[in-house]
């Protein structure tokens, strides 16, 4: 691993670490509001070193937590995306003829409806889901990628003259896959989740920043950005830390999925990465 | 090739299909209605909203709704926008050219940009010019595209007035070729704020792209034939233009969500802004409108660049 | 001596200009009003939201008009508009008006009696679903005695009968009568109007802008402005900075933060009004699963005192407006007539809260501090409306504040619509709801007015009961004067303040903020836009688009 790659993994490491140590490492209740007339919208102190926002609630501690809500249903996001886009892009794969055509022009469909639109339509059918019904949808909507590169592998892998003696044998398709589409398909797929991580945490940021995501009180790294809408200038830690915090996260995300995808073998290959 | 088209038209119109149902269904599902959804709005006794509902038809069960949506679509009636207070037409014709010039010139810009920033970086990928836009590059991917747009709202609109805070022209602006320099004047921001992730994106694809082709047999033999170092690097680029292609093709309906983001903070008058209102408002036919004109957009799209990826990659052309 | 020569004909226009009372170069400016809501209709009856009426004012004359005392009761405090002058029936129940016979539609056509019977009739079309239908039921009919004179008939007596007569808009009836019932908001009409205001209707782009243009010889006198342009922006953040770049004139309510901001752009001015919104914490008196029981915790008065005592109103106020906001005092405004500032209020007294609903059994609590009876914590769901910013933040900060006594408040956001049909339903135990005034205070029939009388409580969702309330108000709307209105008020707004139906939150104290270049007239808190027509523009401040409207003014 390079000297970059090893630093992202480490700062990517340091950051789930404390959002999974929030509740012990946050100095205040993210929910708790000072009082009202003295602790609003306070810049970087030493009592509040990331400030407070519009409820005198402390920064740090809302970040910590957020992290958990946006770390926590991205990853959630990227489990089912990945597993919904894998199954059908595998189910696809084998079974070829109009099962596959008609998988892949539903494929079709949920990418030619905007993503944005379809979790505003849900949202606004269902009301606001809890996180992990959010992350949910989010997997939900974002599938499509991962089932095209999964079926475009599977077909080159099935291929094989390998495969195709095996199959001539008469192995069992389970057992085909198993033993063969999915340990060839393990690093590309890494490297695939990785990147959609890096898609989904600034997702769900961009979408509780348009009312969407985790609901207030709940702090979440987008919240706490649309927090600042009104005035990013003026209460500019609003927007630095949470962005700071996206960002590393990001960046170290898509170091650390190029090393797996280099070591897949991939360079040049789809990325699996999801609407940004 | 013909015959992969008529089949590629008919899957695309199955497309279309599916999603204009899924989102005729999803929206009469929401609760609420079209009429006197906002906060304000609170005075009408729920009786008249009942008959006013009646008049229009929303009433009625939702399959025999979308019964006559299609009939009307068939002689070309979109419907009417409430909360617009025009036509669904009317409606998508102010906004669809406004989000098209926006996307256009930011993709353009984009793909330009990124096309040739990655093939210099791929190029010359030792020095370290190359290898600082690289890190430059990651950053700007990794930074949400709202906060983006914020910053490039606070800094060169609000606080240095180099360019104006919103809208898509002047109040009572200039007209004639004045006009359209206002115009480029407001779209400077909004489309770079949209441009700069993809630009990144691309930039980093074709770098890579690059790489894997730089050194490959054909552009030693181009070098060993004479050809200078530009006949030799535009080879590599035809070829390892092939990939990024493929981003632009898949990638195209992404777009969207960076385009609402944008268009709501630089008050862009365009299909994203249009939609999410329309949702809000519970319109009813605008929505279901709107997302026809988007899927057939997106469609058509996917095809013309699955086409363009099939012109420039003939390895690709027996496949379909 | 040279640069003097030079510059005569500009000074010799500016004389001219000056000796006419109007600059001809620079004529009467253009005033940009910046929102962050579009208008939702461009005419009277199908208009319901403030963007609305300000248009609809602009474009259509009313009968009559309020005067700036905003006095509703009787007819003194109303000035003439379309009609000149007007005359009352012996029984009080037909008001006959004559019309200015200088009144013209902006298509030429004289304004006529029949177009008030049009008016009326738009209105009372259920197919319209107008937010004016409730307000006028008492009127039953126009009768046209002849072609200037239009009669309106009363169902019955009440002291702001001239009030009601003042929302009859007139419509040009030889456009509007061949519209069918229930098409004239998607009419061609409607989307382009033919108005009898002092301005007109130009273009309009949905959700971007509006633009109206003076109507020069306007029977009321020419206009001050020449153009009005209204634009609309995504947030009111990028709206109000439309301010400080001059890109735009006008903004109504500012919020603290921004008139901070004013202080430091030089060509805004800033106008205190009165504010007309009071916000609340309302109770549901019945059970959200089924209407028809009262509810199990709520419908307890020494709950609602304790919860009302455990809220911190003045920190509320101070938090979200600094000092541009007072803490709520009841159903009314401080501006209104009824407004009585010195009435006792339910003090912010967390002990006594605390003492209150112990004595009331709920001295168990759970882990996380919240109270419980008997094994059930005292937790209570509110509806709070997304698209209310204020509202928003200050149901955060009365979730936490009743947590510190107990109470486990959850909050849900809703969009518009599905806040409006929660809250008809009462699918809630608290809801922060917030109501709109008019200078009439027969609204409060609507929104506090108790439903077992027809008529009355439509918008009184959580079912508030009170025999006090009902007979006072009763006999506050029938006061014959202001003095004996007011003092049916105070016993019905003390009524309603020991029975606790809402805590009543706060109310916002408008800043205004308009481009100093306009001279304004007297302001008028409850409709700014009403005295536009008499702004008048220095000419040494114009801008170029004020430039650019009197040339497009003066071509022919």
């Amino acid at each position: 691993m390079t000297r970059g790659a090893r630093l992202a993994a480490a700062l990517l490491g340091a950051i789930l670490l404390s959002a999974l140590l929030a509740p012990w490492l946050a100095p205040a209740d993210p929910r708790a509001q000072g009082a009202l007339e003295s602790l609003i919208w306070q810049p970087p102190s030493a009592a509040h070193p990331l400030g407070t926002d519009s409820a005198a609630r402390d920064v740090l501690s809302r970040l910590l937590h957020g992290g958990r809500a946006t770390l926590g249903i991205a990853l959630l996001a990227v489990t089912v995306s990945m597993s919904l886009g894998s199954c059908i892009g595998a189910v696809a794969a084998v079974a070829r003829g109009p099962l596959d055509a008609l998988l892949m022009r539903v494929t079709d469909a949920f990418i030619a409806f905007p993503r944005l639109l379809l979790l505003l339509l849900v949202v606004a059918g269902v009301g606001h889901p809890g996180n992990a019904a959010f992350a949910v949808l989010l997997g939900a909507t974002g599938w499509m990628t991962t089932a095209r590169l999964v079926r475009q592998e599977t077909r080159r892998l099935l291929a094989t003259d390998h495969v195709r003696g095996a199959r001539a044998v008469g192995v069992p398709w389970p057992r085909l896959v198993a033993r063969h589409v999915l340990p060839a398909l393990a690093p590309t797929l890494a490297a695939a989740a990785t990147f959609a991580f890096a898609t989904a945490v600034p997702l769900e940021a961009g979408l509780s920043y348009l009312g969407l995501g985790v609901l207030p009180p709940a702090p979440s790294w987008g919240n706490i950005l649309a927090d600042a809408d009104a005035r990013p200038l003026a209460h500019w830690w609003l927007v630095f830390f949470p962005a700071v915090a996206i960002a590393v996260t990001v960046v170290s995300a898509n170091v650390l999925a190029e090393t797996v995808a280099r070591r897949a073998g991939a360079i040049d290959a789809d990325r699996g990465e999801d609407e940004a | 090739m013909r015959a992969a088209l008529v089949s590629r038209l008919l899957q695309a119109a199955v497309v279309v299909v599916l999603v204009v149902v899924a989102a005729f269904a999803l929206i009469r599902l929401a609760p609420g209605d079209p009429f006197y959804s906002s906060l304000e709005e609170a005075n009408v006794a729920p009786e008249q909203v009942a008959r006013i509902k009646a008049h229009w038809g929303y009433d009625r069960p939702i399959p025999e709704q979308f019964a006559r949506f299609a009939r009307n679509l068939a002689q070309g009636d979109l419907g009417y926008s409430h909360s617009r207070i025009q036509s669904v037409q009317e409606a998508l014709a102010a906004t669809i050219p406004n989000t098209l010039v926006l996307v256009v010139t930011a993709l353009g810009v984009a793909f330009a940009a990124g096309i040739a920033l990655g093939a210099w970086q791929g190029w010359r990928a030792e020095s370290r010019a190359a290898r600082s836009t690289d890190t430059l590059g990651t950053v700007a991917v990794s930074v949400p595209e709202f906060v983006l747009a914020v910053l490039l709202m606070i800094g060169p609109a609000l606080a240095w007035r180099w360019f104006p805070v919103s809208g898509m022209r002047t109040e009572f602006g200039p007209a004639g070729l004045a006009g359209l320099a206002d115009l480029l004047w407001h779209l400077a921001l909004p489309a770079t704020a949209l441009a700069l992730p993809v630009l990144f994106i691309v930039a980093r694809l074709q770098r890579n792209a690059m790489l894997g082709v730089r050194d490959a047999e054909f552009v030693r033999a181009a070098r060993a034939r004479g050809a200078g170092e530009g006949r030799a690097a535009r080879r590599a680029l035809r070829n390892a233009l092939v990939p990024v292609l493929a981003y632009a093709g898949v990638h195209l309906s992404a777009l969207v969500g960076g385009v609402v983001i944008v268009e709501k903070v630089f008050d862009w008058p365009g299909m994203g802004r249009l939609m999410v209102a329309a949702v809000h408002a519970r319109d009813y036919q605008l929505v279901v409108g709107g997302v026809l004109a988007g899927a057939v957009c997106t469609v058509v799209g996917t095809m013309l660049a699955d086409l363009l990826l099939l012109w420039a990659d003939p390895r690709q052309r027996g496949r379909a | 001596m040279r640069r003097l020569l030079r510059h005569a004909p500009v000074l010799f226009a500016l004389l001219l200009a000056a000796a006419c009372g109007r600059d001809a170069d620079v004529g009467g400016g253009t005033v940009i009003i910046t929102t962050s809501a579009d208008a939702d209709a461009l005419v009277p009856p199908l208009r319901a939201t403030v963007g609305g009426k300000m248009v609809t004012e602009l474009l259509f004359d009313p009968l009559v008009e309020i005067g700036p005392e905003l006095d509703p009761i009787g007819d003194e405090g109303f000035v003439g508009r379309l009609a000149k002058s007007w005359a009352w029936s012996p029984d009080s129940l037909v008001i006959t008006f004559t019309l200015d016979e200088r009144a013209r539609w902006h298509d030429g056509a004289p304004v006529v009696a029949r177009d008030v019977a049009a008016g009326l009739a738009a209105i009372k079309a259920p197919a319209n679903a107008s937010t004016l239908f409730a307000d006028v039921l008492e009127i039953d009919s126009v009768h046209v005695v002849d072609e200037r004179t239009a009669a309106l008939h009363f169902r019955e007596r009440h002291n702001e009968q001239m009030y009601s007569a003042s929302l009859v808009t007139p419509l040009p009836s030889h456009l509007v009568d061949t519209i069918p019932d229930g098409a004239l908001s998607s009419s061609a009409w409607a989307q382009a109007p033919v108005g009898s205001g002092p301005y007109r209707f130009v273009a309009r782009e949905p959700k971007v802008r509006l633009e109206l243009a003076a109507v020069a010889d306007h029977y009321r006198g020419r206009p001050g402005p020449d153009r009005i342009a209204m634009v609309v922006s995504e947030s009111p953040a990028t709206a109000i900075a439309k301010l400080w770049t001059e890109e735009a004139d006008v903004w109504d309510v500012l919020p603290p933060p921004d008139v901070a901001e004013a202080a430091k752009h030089p060509h805004i001015r800033l106008v205190r009004s009165q504010g007309f919104d009071y916000a609340f914490v309302a109770f549901n008196y019945r059970d959200p699963r089924d209407t028809a029981r009262a509810h199990p915790l709520l419908a307890e008065r020494r709950l609602r005192h304790a919860l009302t005592m455990g809220v911190d109103r003045e920190g509320i106020v101070r938090a979200l407006f600094d000092s541009l906001g007072r803490p709520g005092l009841g159903p009314f405004v401080r501006a209104q007539y009824s407004a009585d500032t010195t009435l006792a209020q339910l003090p912010f007294d967390t002990a006594a809260a605390s003492a209150l609903l112990d004595s009331l059994g709920w001295t168990g609590r759970t882990r996380d501090g919240i109270r419980t009876r008997g094994g059930r914590p005292l937790a209570l769901r509110a509806v709070v409306p997304a698209p209310s910013a204020n509202r928003v933040r200050a149901s955060v900060l009365v979730q936490e504040q009743l947590r510190r006594v107990g109470v486990d408040v959850t909050l849900e956001k809703l969009e518009g619509g599905a806040f409006n049909a929660a809250r008809d339903a009462g699918r809630w135990d608290l809801i922060f709801g917030g109501w709109g005034t008019t200078p009439s205070l027969r609204g409060t029939r609507t929104t506090w007015g108790t439903r077992t009388r027809p008529g009355w409580g439509r918008l009184n969702a959580g079912h508030f009961e009170n025999a006090t309330f009902t007979a006072s108000l009763d006999s506050a709307l029938s006061a014959r004067d202001l003095p004996t209105a007011r003092g049916h008020f105070r016993r019905a707004y003390e009524a309603a303040i020991d029975d606790a139906p809402a805590i009543w939150l706060y109310e916002p104290a408008p800043v205004n903020a308009v481009h100093r270049r306009f001279t304004l007239p007297a302001w008028r808190s409850e409709a700014w836009w009403r005295t536009l027509p008499q702004w008048t523009l220095d000419p040494a401040q114009a801008l170029p688009r004020d430039r650019a409207a009197a040339g497009a003014a003066a071509a022919p």
